[in-house]
């Protein structure tokens, strides 16, 4: 096969899941095996095919420029006004202010002029002009039909729904995430299928739809689980332990808040930290008795101390003064008192 | 072979085999989030401890009236301030954050009234000058009444508060909680502007969960309402949609986060670490952090206006001077760090900023300038001479004017240049409220990161703002003048004025937004 039809059939490739690896591995190979001074719309499509498989980065940003600027000087137009748009987009997403609006306006017109690029041109347009934003989305998605831009089409698609969602057209955005995620199913295990659940879940648990928000909630929290994700896991762990707790599953509740002790550390959240310890002890209550939940927050305050924030401190000790009011002074002292034997190092009753 | 080959520097920039060879870009090239991500430690502590000198502790006395639970607490911090204010509270009516500042009459019947600080109006007071004629409205009675009687507007959740002595006990039984070595703060645990809201256990645990009572919760002291206000700024102003997706979850918040088996201290745990993952999102670190304080900073604009207030008597509502007067630092630029460019990286955060600052900022939209309605349609010409000649008889003959005699001499009229006059005063007003929202930004910036150089960026918006108002005055005063003037010696004159003071409205507009995206992207040096 040569460099071209490797580099074809990459630009065939769906950006999603496992592929991705595969895809950012070939590219690296062609990289060696391209001379870019005798072959530079090859090798700017490549980089091109790079960026898109890759989660922009500063860097990656920076070199979209210098890329232009090569385009532009080996006079590669389309290349040059796909690498614009890309610029565009990606620059429009952190801040639409700092697009240039000329340039903005310049590759769209050029593109539209040769008749090329008709998807590109609107998401990058949709980007620096929110107002425009969901027609040009919508028209966007409707030329985005190559399995190719499957990533693209989900991502579209999670813009439309927060247009929507904006706009107050709740059904229309739990459609199009219902729509992203049926897409991005095709693609197991990847960061936009769980970006997509976690998206149409809190979509439904905002609608009050805690029955339908479920499965995707959980889903949600597998996938994150799978791609070992802790800021998803915190996120839909938060939401899925309380409502496993108010359904009386305190196993599942139980697993759930296990795991966000170990992924919140690890992100240093550390209210999530408090949350699963706060839920375990709800648990005991109800499993084991006071005892046991008191010793769970007692045991918290005293392994946490010196090493997360106050705040967080101060809400174990705020639930630990919810429980001695609900208990009764008398009782939650003696039952603090048997937690205390339970456990070394921790304060006495005076 | 191509016409251009790419340069060795080239090649190195777009991480082209060659030079370097191996691990791909994609493993070495850090993400944004990890290339934003430092240990830099702002000082906070500045927020907490920086409404404590005078003028602003009465105003912290006053935003706090309407605080559910840290004016229920005592705290030393509340102390002082009511301390420093005993003698002041009385000149000030309270309790609402977005109330105008309050000026004590001299004369009159004495009631409070609201001004602003920067209206032209308020410049008159001459012997020679006409009354103003816009005297500010009184206070209505009802709201002085609920500012002086707290207890009328309290919320219902102090009356959900447990008795102080469960918190106190567990405190004695656990001891006091100590604060987070700086050195430990990383990863997640730099998105602190929720803590604010969690400073105190007996603020935190309440008799019942009472999810109704936290629709619509503002109070950003609160250990909920702390973390529903953050989320409702990251709503609307985040850039991630997964931010602004969990954020909206919060800001409700959602049922499902409120399951009453975990009491009111698991929902604001819960609530707490949902804001921090909306916040991590977003990415940034520090900065965004820093940005989402700056957006509860809601005290900042109630103390530039009082500052205003106070220098307007002096004739010198300028933005650095109002700074100044409120207390805060405005250290000189060569005592900051030099300027660098701005990263890519930093796009979000500076974005974030500036929605931070219009949020604190009141939304005052900028009155148009109007046309003057005073040129004719023109005529239509006839072609025809023989129509002509009848339109003419039929003129002469039904009162109007003779073909011999000359046109109506047209003069510009008072009332056609007042509108126009009235939007020129609109817009020097509001030059003069933007000294005041600079200054206010200014304020809020110094007290979530102090130091910050932000003098150079008041200055020039001073200078450029001067400028402004010299050519809207200029341009009005020629107006003005024209007035009674025939139209065939105004040459143009109107449509001029109007020109040059749209053009003044539009620079001023540009102006403000610089100013305000300089200031948030101080933030970032």
């Amino acid at each position: 096969m040569t460099v071209r039809e490797a580099i074809e059939e990459l630009e065939l490739a769906p950006l999603l899941g496992h592929s991705v690896r595969e895809t950012l591995a070939r590219i690296d190979q062609l990289m060696h095996r391209i001379d870019p001074d005798s072959d530079p719309s090859l090798t700017l499509r490549l980089l091109l095919q790079r960026f898109r498989a890759a989660p922009p980065t500063a860097r990656a940003i920076d070199q979209l420029a210098t890329a232009e600027a090569w385009a532009s000087a080996e006079g590669l137009e389309l290349e040059r006004m796909r690498l614009q748009l890309l610029w565009c987009t990606t620059i429009g997403r952190h801040f639409p202010d700092a697009v240039p609006e000329d340039m903005l306006t310049d590759a769209v017109d050029r593109a539209r002029e040769r008749g090329d690029l008709e998807a590109e041109w609107r998401l990058a347009l949709a980007v620096c002009h929110p107002v425009q934003a969901t027609t040009l989305r919508r028209e966007a998605l409707a030329l985005l039909t190559s399995p190719a831009d499957d990533a693209v089409r989900i991502q579209t698609m999670l813009d439309l729904a927060d247009d929507y969602s904006r706009g107050s057209a709740d059904d229309a955005a739990l459609e199009t995430l219902e729509r992203a995620v049926n897409l991005a199913d095709q693609h197991p295990t990847s960061p936009l299928l769980c970006k997509a659940l976690v998206r149409l879940s809190f979509a439904l648990l905002l609608r009050g739809k805690r029955t339908r928000a479920l499965p995707a909630l959980q889903r949600a929290h597998a996938v994150s689980m799978e791609l070992d994700d802790d800021l998803s896991i915190v996120m839909t762990g938060a939401p899925l332990a309380a409502i496993r707790l108010d359904e009386g599953d305190l196993d599942a509740a139980e697993r759930i808040a296990e795991r966000m002790l170990v992924s919140g550390a690890r992100r240093g959240n550390w209210f999530a930290v408090v949350d699963a310890h706060i839920t375990l002890s709800a648990i005991q209550l109800r499993s084991s008795g006071p005892t046991m939940a008191i010793a769970q927050l007692v045991q918290a305050v005293v392994g946490l101390r010196d090493l997360v924030p106050a705040a967080a401190l101060n809400l174990l000790k705020g639930r630990l003064a919810e429980l001695r009011n609900e208990l009764g002074a008398h009782a939650f002292d003696s039952h603090y008192s048997s937690a205390v034997q339970q456990q070394e190092g921790a304060a006495p009753v005076n | 072979m191509s016409a251009v080959a790419i340069s060795q520097d080239q090649r190195k920039k777009l991480g082209l085999p060659g030079q370097e060879a191996g691990q791909s870009d994609q493993q070495r090239a850090p993400d944004i989030e990890r290339v934003q991500e430092g240990q830099e430690i702002s000082a906070d502590a500045a927020e907490r401890l920086q409404p404590q000198m005078g003028n602003q502790a009465v105003q912290a006395l006053l935003d706090r009236t309407s605080s559910t639970t840290q004016s229920s607490t005592g705290t030393a911090e509340l102390d002082l301030a009511e301390d420093r204010s005993r003698g002041e509270e009385e000149e000030f009516e309270g309790g609402n954050l977005e109330m105008p500042t309050v000026e004590m009459g001299g004369g009159g019947d004495g009631a409070p009234v609201e001004v602003a600080p920067w209206e032209v109006g308020r410049l008159f007071g001459g012997d020679d000058d006409p009354a103003n004629p816009r005297r500010p409205r009184a206070i209505p009675k009802a709201r002085r009444q609920i500012a002086r009687n707290p207890d009328i507007s309290a919320p219902p959740e102090h009356r959900d508060l447990l008795d102080e002595a469960h918190a106190k006990h567990i405190e004695k039984l656990l001891g006091d909680t100590p604060s987070m070595p700086e050195e430990l703060r990383s990863g997640d645990a730099r998105y602190r502007a929720v803590e604010a809201g969690l400073t105190k256990p007996h603020a935190i645990a309440r008799r019942t969960l009472r999810p109704e009572s936290m629709v619509d919760q503002t109070d950003h002291l609160d250990p909920i309402g702390r973390s529903t206000a953050i989320a409702r700024f990251l709503e609307m102003a985040a850039s991630r949609a997964l931010s602004r997706a969990v954020a909206r979850s919060v800001a409700g918040p959602v049922s499902a986060l409120l399951p009453a088996a975990t009491g009111h201290a698991g929902a604001a745990a819960r609530l707490a670490s949902l804001v921090v993952c909306a916040e991590a999102c977003e990415g940034g670190g520090t900065p965004t952090d820093n940005a989402v304080r700056l957006a509860l900073c809601h005290e900042a604009w109630p103390a530039a206006l009082a500052s205003a207030s106070e220098l307007a008597k002096t004739g010198r509502v300028v933005a650095p001077d109002i700074v100044e007067h409120a207390g805060a630092r405005l250290p000189d630029s060569a005592e900051s760090t030099p300027r660098t460019d701005t990263t890519t990286a930093a796009l979000s955060g500076m974005r974030l900023g500036r929605q931070a600052l219009l949020e604190i900022l009141p939304d005052t939209p900028l009155t148009p300038i109007p046309p003057i309605p005073f040129a004719r349609a023109p005529e239509s010409p006839i072609q025809d001479p023989e129509i002509a000649a009848v339109d003419a008889v039929l003129a002469e003959y039904t009162g109007g004017a003779a073909p011999t005699d000359l046109p109506d001499e047209r003069r510009l009229e008072a009332r056609h240049v007042q509108p126009v006059l009235d939007a020129a005063t609109d817009l020097v007003n509001r030059m003069g409220q933007t000294q005041v929202e600079l200054a206010a930004a200014a304020i809020a910036l110094a007290r979530i990161q102090p130091g910050l150089p932000l003098r150079s960026t008041l200055v020039h918006a001073d200078r450029a703002m001067r400028d402004l108002v010299r050519s809207v005055v200029r341009h009005g005063d020629r107006l003005h003048r024209a007035v009674g003037v025939p139209e065939a010696v105004t040459n143009q004159l109107p449509e001029r004025a109007v020109a040059g003071l749209r053009q003044s409205a539009s620079a001023f507009d540009a102006l403000r937004t610089w100013s305000l995206n300089a200031i948030a992207e101080a933030m970032h040096r």
